[in-house]
């Protein structure tokens, strides 16, 4: 059966993140979708990560739904520009396979952070988000750059 | 083993083909070489050492083998052959052993050697055909180890080498050697391997957790669960018995008959379920926003990478490529059916077969095309929620300040109430609110302390849990540990028992060869009071029966002993070696050797003895072995060796000059003479 792996160094902040457990409110449904959002912050950043050491508790392929797939098809296709990586052949599939294994190791980290390694706490989950939305925006141009950019260019 | 030949050509100083017959009978088992200094004596020795083990003794070199008289005769451009041949007998059978070497004479008269030392064997079957056989099957068989040679083959330097104190190493390699336990220490090395195997695993197991320590944690958890758990029954208790003050001190309001009071408490009532309901609809809004973020910043991280992806797609799309028009199953079906659509019959071979394969090249795989829609649908989902997924996360949000601002003021109204009530001019419900005031604080702090309590058997739940997988793993790796100490102790015993063995079988031998030595000695020596003795630490010592009296042989300091005493010691060695070999040819452990003969060759074997000694060793010399063959000069061989020896021997030769060659230097014949 397939799996899809995390770090043993990793694997609580998935816990304390996604998994349901105790009477404790966890932030996500579930872990998967915690490995989902450390899969798409990887790739955003384009680093990927390798497992040194693997986690017992891996996550089973049926727990990602077809728009999960279809995330990890797009995803490639976008860094590979090979359609052929669509091709369902083991060879491509277990390509896939690694590249989000290495995204989500490295995405975990980027969560972390971006958590301020607060994992239990909704207002900060959703201010994070929210922060987010600026960071990835491009950034306009002030006045004052373009006058810098000018007096640069006249020099 | 019974030697009946040496067969000697352009080996060294011995010019062209040289024969000795060794032949020997029971009563006569001693053959005589002999020469003077510089004929070729020792040279006698190394023949047979190369004969049967390819090794020349030092200081003959293969590279200057061949006669020197031949190399001059020899054209250039030319190949020849040196080499010892042995004709010998073992177990009533002939074989013919020939070690060689090849040279050549090149084109500037300069010799080479063509090949390292080889060897052939062959077996001389009742027709006198010769049969050759394997030569490395055939050494391991019939041929003395090469480690106990020096014991059949050997010159004076060693007879008195043996009975000093640096032989003990020697003897107390030939009594291992001789002995057949091989099967011993192949066992000994096994027992080793698995035992430093077993060490490194039971090393792997044992990291770490300590079992005690480890039971110990989980005791203090379990009792410490069980103090909080105690702790917090009577906090619920304590909740549940001010639940039930603050009912029936609001009893005392829900009933008082003030208008004013009553109004209060119906404003109170419905405020108290707008509360609730406002903390219902919190969590079922923190939930949406929760689940909102869960399932949809996915698709907002991914917004970037449909700008390329869709470029993809939509140039595939534009070359007919995605989808494809035509599918490769269908094209399979339609050469499977062996029919096309439009009828055509698709029989292999056939242009329209042809066709319609071509068209396969071109096909799509349902896989991509599959993928291809799902990534389009995927794109539109992505384009909607960049668009909607912040507009969704802030209205939820805004609800969920609505809610929780809902949850302030209404706490807020209440709080009034309670203040009004409060200021009641009614004293009973003046008193009931401020009652109702001090356990509502009371439930609060219970509720916050059993709250503390939870999260703390929580907590404690799960390092017991950690524990306990812990206990686990090391419960299942002390039972490896067990068994492989259990397994250990058994290789102990077992590596004692192999130790035991081989020094009982090695005490056996020393016994038996003690005996034997003794035995030759007494033969051969002149003073019949000293005893000859192989000590445990394998020294041949030389006691007196008139010295140490009443000590026990064997606790006896040496004698000191002669070097003539010396020789005739190691001489009772090696004769005892030898008849031990041959009494034991049947036994598989006490002997590796299966002869039933053992020659010895000796060189210049009575060089230090005195008259006694000469005659004693001489007149018993061929009780050594069934067949012993003895290089000696002419001084060596005159007056006392000669007389007391020569009825024992049955041929003698003698190593003569030939004509000397003033391109081809001296060389060596060997005759027989009469004795």
């Amino acid at each position: 059966m397939t799996v899809f792996n995390k770090s043993h160094k990793s694997e609580q902040i998935f816990k304390n993140l996604g998994k349901n457990e105790g009477k404790i409110e966890k932030l996500f449904d579930s872990m998967k979708e915690v490995y989902m959002i450390a899969f798409l912050l990887g790739a955003i950043k384009k680093e990927k990560k390798a497992i040194d050491k693997k986690s017992q508790d891996s996550i089973k392929d049926i727990y990602f739904n077809s728009e999960d797939k279809s995330l990890m098809d797009l995803v490639t296709l976008d860094l590979t520009k090979d359609i052929n990586t669509l091709n369902k052949t083991n060879e491509s599939q277990g390509y896939i396979h690694d590249l989000v294994e290495q995204y989500a190791n490295r995405g975990i980290d980027e969560l972390d952070e971006l958590l301020n390694h607060n994992h239990f706490d909704l207002d900060n989950l959703i201010a994070t988000i929210k922060n987010y939305e600026d960071i990835i925006k491009p950034k306009k141009a002030s006045i004052a750059d373009i006058i810098f950019e000018v007096n640069n260019k006249c020099n | 083993m019974k030697f009946k030949k040496l067969i000697l050509k352009d080996f060294f100083r011995f010019y062209g083909k040289q024969e000795i017959d060794c032949t020997v009978s029971d009563d006569k088992s001693v053959l005589v070489i002999i020469g003077e200094n510089g004929r070729g004596k020792t040279t006698i020795l190394s023949a047979f050492n190369f004969v049967l083990y390819g090794k020349l003794l030092e200081p003959l070199t293969e590279e200057s083998m061949l006669n020197y008289r031949k190399k001059s005769e020899i054209s250039n451009n030319t190949s020849i052959e040196a080499y010892v041949e042995l004709i010998f007998e073992e177990g009533g059978v002939d074989y013919i052993l020939k070690r060689y070497i090849d040279f050549k004479k090149d084109n500037y008269g300069h010799i080479n050697k063509l090949t390292r030392a080889k060897g052939v064997v062959y077996r001389i079957d009742n027709n006198g055909n010769k049969n050759e056989l394997n030569l490395r099957a055939f050494e391991d068989k019939f041929l003395i180890p090469e480690d106990l040679s020096g014991f059949f083959f050997f010159d004076g330097e060693r007879i008195n080498r043996l009975a000093k104190v640096d032989g003990k190493k020697e003897i107390k390699k030939a009594i291992l050697n001789i002995l057949g336990i091989s099967h011993i220490d192949n066992a000994k090395n096994d027992i080793l391997k698995v035992k430093k195997n077993l060490l490194s695993e039971s090393h792997k197991y044992s990291n770490g957790d300590d079992y005690q320590e480890l039971v110990d944690q989980i005791e203090e958890i379990n009792e410490a669960v069980e103090r909080i758990t105690n702790e917090l029954i009577k906090i619920e208790n304590d909740i549940a018995r001010a639940e039930k003050g603050f009912d029936d001190v609001s009893n005392i309001i829900r009933t008082s008959d003030s208008k004013n009071v009553k109004e209060l408490e119906k404003q109170e009532n419905r405020l108290n379920t707008l509360l609730k309901d406002h903390k219902r609809r919190l969590i079922d809004i923190e939930k949406k926003i929760k689940r909102h973020i869960g399932n949809n910043f996915k698709f907002y991280l991914a917004k970037d990478s449909i700008k390329d992806t869709e470029k993809i797609l939509e140039e595939k799309k534009a070359d007919g490529i995605l989808p494809s028009n035509i599918k490769e199953t269908f094209i399979n079906d339609l050469l499977k059916n062996k029919k096309c659509i439009c009828g055509v019959c698709l029989e292999a071979g056939t242009n329209e077969y042809k066709a319609v394969l071509d068209l396969k090249s071109q096909a799509g795989s349902k896989e991509l095309d599959n993928a291809y829609y799902k990534l389009k649908a995927l794109i539109d989902k992505i384009k909607k929620m960049t668009k909607a997924f912040y507009p969704i996360l802030d209205n939820l949000t805004d609800e969920r300040d609505n809610i929780k601002k809902g949850i302030y003021d209404t706490n807020e109204e209440l709080k009034a109430i309670s203040n009004k009530l409060k200021n009641s001019d009614i004293e009973t419900i003046k008193n009931a609110e401020e009652l109702r005031s001090e356990i509502r604080s009371q439930i609060a702090i219970l509720n916050q302390k059993k709250g503390k309590y939870q999260d703390k058997i929580e907590v404690y739940n799960k390092e017991r849990e950690t524990l306990e997988k812990k206990l686990r793993t090391l419960e299942s790796n002390n039972k490896q540990i067990i068994e492989l100490q259990n397994k250990l102790e058994v290789i102990n015993k077992l590596q004692q028992l192999n130790d035991d063995f081989k020094q009982m079988f090695t005490d056996i031998v020393r016994d038996e060869l003690d005996n034997k030595i003794k035995e030759v000695f007494s033969s051969i020596t002149s003073k019949s009071y000293r005893i000859p003795i192989l000590t445990k630490e394998f020294e041949l010592k030389i006691t007196s029966q008139y010295n140490q009296v009443g000590i026990d042989d064997s606790n006896k300091k040496d004698e000191l002993l002669s070097t003539g005493e010396g020789q005739i010691t190691s001489l009772s060695f090696i004769g005892a070696l030898v008849s031990y070999a041959r009494d034991k040819k049947d036994d598989d452990v006490l002997s590796k050797l299966s002869g039933e003969e053992y020659p010895i060759v000796m060189d210049s074997p009575f060089g230090n003895l005195d008259e006694i000694h000469t005659k004693n060793v001489a007149s018993n010399i061929g009780k050594l072995s069934s067949q012993v063959i003895i290089v000696v000069s002419q001084k060596q061989w005159e007056g006392h060796v000669s007389e007391n020896i020569i009825s024992q021997v049955n041929k003698k030769y003698r190593m003569k000059d030939g004509e000397i060659d003033i391109n081809g230097g001296e060389c060596t014949f060997i005759e027989e003479e009469v004795i």
